[in-house]
């Protein structure tokens, strides 16, 4: 009998890696994982394939400082000979935090938090003002068709700052199964509202910071 | 452009990835000091990516230290558009530098109808199209490929060809290159040596005169080039640069796997077939090399597939005994191997079912031609009995779908051959109704998939005009019409590229100004349906005063100056004169493993022309 272990590794996804989508991530650590030459568990089948598990998807064009992905060996490895492992072949985009035994479920994340950062310190007012009223209409597309939200309530906890000549804003918002908020929702309006029409091009970028759980709990 | 600006845009566009770079393998170097080579692939990403000979040449490059050789791709419309409107330069996927930057740039040319492509990728670069606009000894335009033994329709634009394989040459040509660099040579100066290297041609040191019917009547080599240019081959393969590594795409491309190419050359010369003459001879690699470097790339790039590349791989020499090897090893660390080309019939029972657990997909064949006589008149030695042998094995292991290739406008062909090949169809569906395993409750299917004869230079019906679109679809129709059985589908491609492929591959010089003319009209990417526009093509060629169907439909005499004659790839003329002569009277050539029939790549003295065996008396 093989004895088969779960294994959590947390990670950031930066640079170029943001290009990748959250299905082609799962080929790319398909590939990392038997560069590894670890004892990986595949999946039993006719199809054989690694066995790779990711806790919430992330959206293409978005960074991230805390990944989470799951997979399986079947020989007891020392957690640091994993980490070595895959430092060897991870490129230099993907940083492995750590590997972990898993700690929680991840049907048990309850949210996510973003920091947006926009290349344009003159948001920084008209995005307070925006966050500041009482609704946030917008149209959300389900698997029931496109219905209208008011994604106030679903935003948890924001601050706007200004740093370096630029806008964050800081966002943690429902994620999961259940109901999960995509950030897009919120920087389509701002983009709309905010940056007047004249300046349809402002640049900005997302960075998922950190996965909690019901009880703000980093996910682990 | 601030990388932030640039990303945005690229999150604006279909698959990102294909522009982002960064992939797992992609070779960063330091600029100083360094020969810079753009490797430029005419399609997109997915299918450049996808090519093994770029492959090659990228990790040879990458292997000098004093050369740093990066990626470029066409860009597919939507984001040129966003390049255009943003006046970004097309870049290298390494440096993300402008092309204009690069010492030297290399297109790979595989088909002709990416020709346009080319244009496309120097117009997006901001570098005159026209070989003679570009004085400078940099950015030097290079190009290579099997295209490239008939390169006169691109000859306005690039500024030499290599031609046959590249893995030498390529280096000779990056010596000369830096040397001449250093001393500052002019363009011409450089080109004038350049053609000395054997395998260079250098079209703008010939210059052509044509007779009064229009065919040519002579190059005449200027400043010491040579008369005709001799393709390059490797000798050994054994020996010869293949990649310990590949650049493993983050995104999906067409093959995504690792690939180990067993050998070169084919040895059954099918007369319609290019690859059968122009890699001439067949060079095989040792099974030790196989294994070895399909280990080496399946370890490096963590690969979960792989394959074997070749043409008709099955005539590898001692291929069970090299499969039982490698399939040891794939066995052993979950790598799935595939195979293409396999002709099922020469295998154990056992092999069989190991690779088909790999690949269910449904078994292909390719007879080429629908009755006996005309499979005969192409040489394409697979009888009736062996595609049913090999479906009758196929369904007694369960398989239901069988696929099944043709060509349509062959040479010497009657409707009595289209029509065989619905019958052929016919038989092996009831060939599968007999078979007592059968699958129960399944339905079988049998596709045809017809593609419109196109003659190519190097072969022996080169000669031979291709047919009129008027007279294909008469043919595809009167397919249609023979085929009775629902359970059996027709498919086939759209033959007006076909008649474009026809004339661009045997075509001359002169049709450089319609390719400029088409492409300044709109003309790219034109082997993608939603792309391709025709009229644009017909357009240019009246504009420019050129028939095109003196170029597709005429057929040519055995004494014409061809315009690839300036080309010698080891084959001769008369060997194809006398291949097409046997072709009228439906006789057959044994393949090279048989017997050598002296076609003339024994000049090379390698591979199986030296295999100890009778030599032709006939
Ligand atoms: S010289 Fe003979 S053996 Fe060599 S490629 Fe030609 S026919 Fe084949």
């Amino acid at each position: 009998m093989v004895e088969i272990t779960d294994i959590r590794i947390i990670y950031k996804k930066l640079g170029k890696m943001k290009f990748v989508s959250h299905l082609d991530m799962n080929r790319f650590f398909t590939r990392m994982l038997r560069k590894t030459k670890l004892p990986i568990w595949y999946t039993e089948g006719f199809n054989k394939r690694v066995y790779v598990n990711f806790a919430l998807p992330l959206s293409l064009g978005y960074e991230s400082l805390y990944e989470v992905m799951d997979f399986r060996i079947t020989q007891n490895t020392e957690l640091s000979v994993i980490e070595e492992k895959l430092k060897e072949v991870l490129p230099e985009s993907i940083v492995l935090i750590k590997a972990v035994y898993p700690k929680m479920k991840s049907k048990e994340i309850a949210s996510a938090v973003y920091n947006i950062k926009f290349y344009d310190v003159n948001l920084t007012e008209s995005i307070k003002k925006l966050l500041e009223q009482e609704q946030l209409l917008t149209l959300k597309k389900t698997k029931k068709g496109i219905k209208e939200i008011d994604l106030k309530p679903n935003i948890l906890k924001y601050e706007v700052n200004k740093e370096n000549g630029n806008t964050v804003l800081m966002l943690k918002l429902p994620a999961g199964n259940t109901l999960n908020i995509n950030p897009s929702l919120i920087t389509d309006i701002i983009l709309k509202e905010c940056a007047d029409g004249s300046n349809n091009d402002i640049c900005y970028s997302v960075t998922r910071t950190v996965l909690l759980n019901e009880k703000d709990e980093v996910f682990i | 452009m601030e990388e932030r600006k640039f990303e945005q845009l690229l999150l604006s566009v279909q698959k990102p990835g294909r522009y982002s770079g960064g992939e797992d393998g992609s070779i960063i170097k330091d600029k100083e000091n360094k020969i810079r080579f753009a490797m430029c692939f005419p399609d997109t990403y997915e299918i450049g990516m996808s090519h093994l000979g770029v492959k090659i040449l990228y990790s040879l490059l990458n292997s000098r230290e004093d050369v740093w050789c990066e990626r470029v791709y066409a860009p597919w419309i939507d984001f040129e558009e966003v390049m255009i409107k943003n006046n970004i330069p097309l870049f290298a996927l390494e440096s993300r530098d402008e092309l204009k930057k690069f010492d030297i740039i290399g297109f790979s040319i595989l088909y002709e109808m990416c020709f346009t492509n080319i244009l496309n990728i120097l117009k997006l670069s901001n570098i005159p199209l026209l070989s003679k606009e570009r004085t400078s000894l940099s950015p030097l335009v290079v190009a290579g490929g099997p295209c490239t033994c008939n390169s006169e329709p691109m000859a306005d634009f690039i500024d030499l060809f290599m031609i046959g394989e590249g893995e030498e040459v390529i280096n000779e040509l990056i010596d000369l290159y830096k040397e001449s660099k250093k001393s500052n040579l002019s363009k011409e100066e450089f080109l004038i040596k350049a053609a000395k290297i054997e395998g260079i041609y250098v079209p703008s040191l010939y210059e052509a005169e044509y007779n009064e019917n229009g065919t040519v009547k002579r190059y005449i080599p200027k400043n010491g080039a040579p008369k005709t240019v001799k393709k390059r081959i490797i000798k050994n393969m054994d020996e010869s640069y293949y990649p310990k590594k590949f650049v493993v795409p983050y995104t999906e491309i067409v093959h995504d796997r690792a690939v180990e190419e067993i050998f070169r050359g084919c040895i059954r010369g099918c007369r319609f077939c290019q690859a059968g003459f122009i890699y001439r001879p067949v060079r095989e690699k040792s099974i030790d090399t196989v294994l070895e470097q399909s280990k080496a790339l399946c370890e490096s790039t963590g690969y979960e597939e792989m394959s074997l590349l070749s043409l008709s791989t099955s005539d590898y020499s001692n291929i069970e005994c090299m499969l039982e090897k490698l399939l040891e090893y794939t066995d052993k660390n979950q790598i799935s191997l595939s195979l293409p080309s396999l002709r099922i019939d020469n295998f154990s029972k056992e092999l069989v079912e190991k690779v088909s657990t790999v690949r269910k997909t449904g078994l292909t064949f390719a007879p080429e031609a629908g009755t006996q006589r005309l499979r005969n008149v192409i040489n394409k030695n697979i009888n009736e009995e062996e595609i049913f042998k090999a479906c009758k094995t196929a369904f007694g292991q369960g398989y239901l779908n069988v696929k099944l290739y043709f060509m349509l406008g062959l040479p010497f062909e009657t409707d009595e051959d289209i029509i065989g090949i619905a019958k052929l169809g016919e038989e092996i569906l009831n060939l599968y109704y007999k078979n007592e395993n059968r699958p129960k409750g399944k339905s079988p299917s049998i596709t045809i998939s017809v593609s419109c004869f196109i003659p190519k230079p190097f072969t022996p019906f080169q000669f031979h005009p291709q047919n009129t679109e008027a007279e294909l679809i008469r043919k595809q129709e009167l397919l249609v019409k023979s085929v009775k059985s629902k359970k059996i589908n027709v498919k086939w491609h759209d033959s007006s590229t076909s008649f474009l492929e026809a004339i661009f591959a045997k075509g001359d010089r002169r049709l450089g100004k319609v390719i400029l003319n088409a492409f300044n009209h709109g003309a790219k990417m034109d082997s993608w349906g939603e792309c391709f526009n025709k009229e644009i093509w017909l357009n240019a060629f009246k504009e420019e005063n050129i028939n095109p169907d003196f170029y597709a439909y005429r057929e040519i005499d055995y004494n014409e100056v061809l315009p690839w004659d300036v080309i010698d790839i080891g084959v001769k003329k008369e060997f194809l004169i006398s291949e097409n002569e046997k072709a009228k009277q439906a006789l057959t050539t044994k393949n090279c493993k048989e017997k050598c029939s002296d076609c003339g790549a024994l000049c090379y003295k390698s591979g199986i022309c030296l295999n100890k065996r009778t030599k032709s008396n006939t």
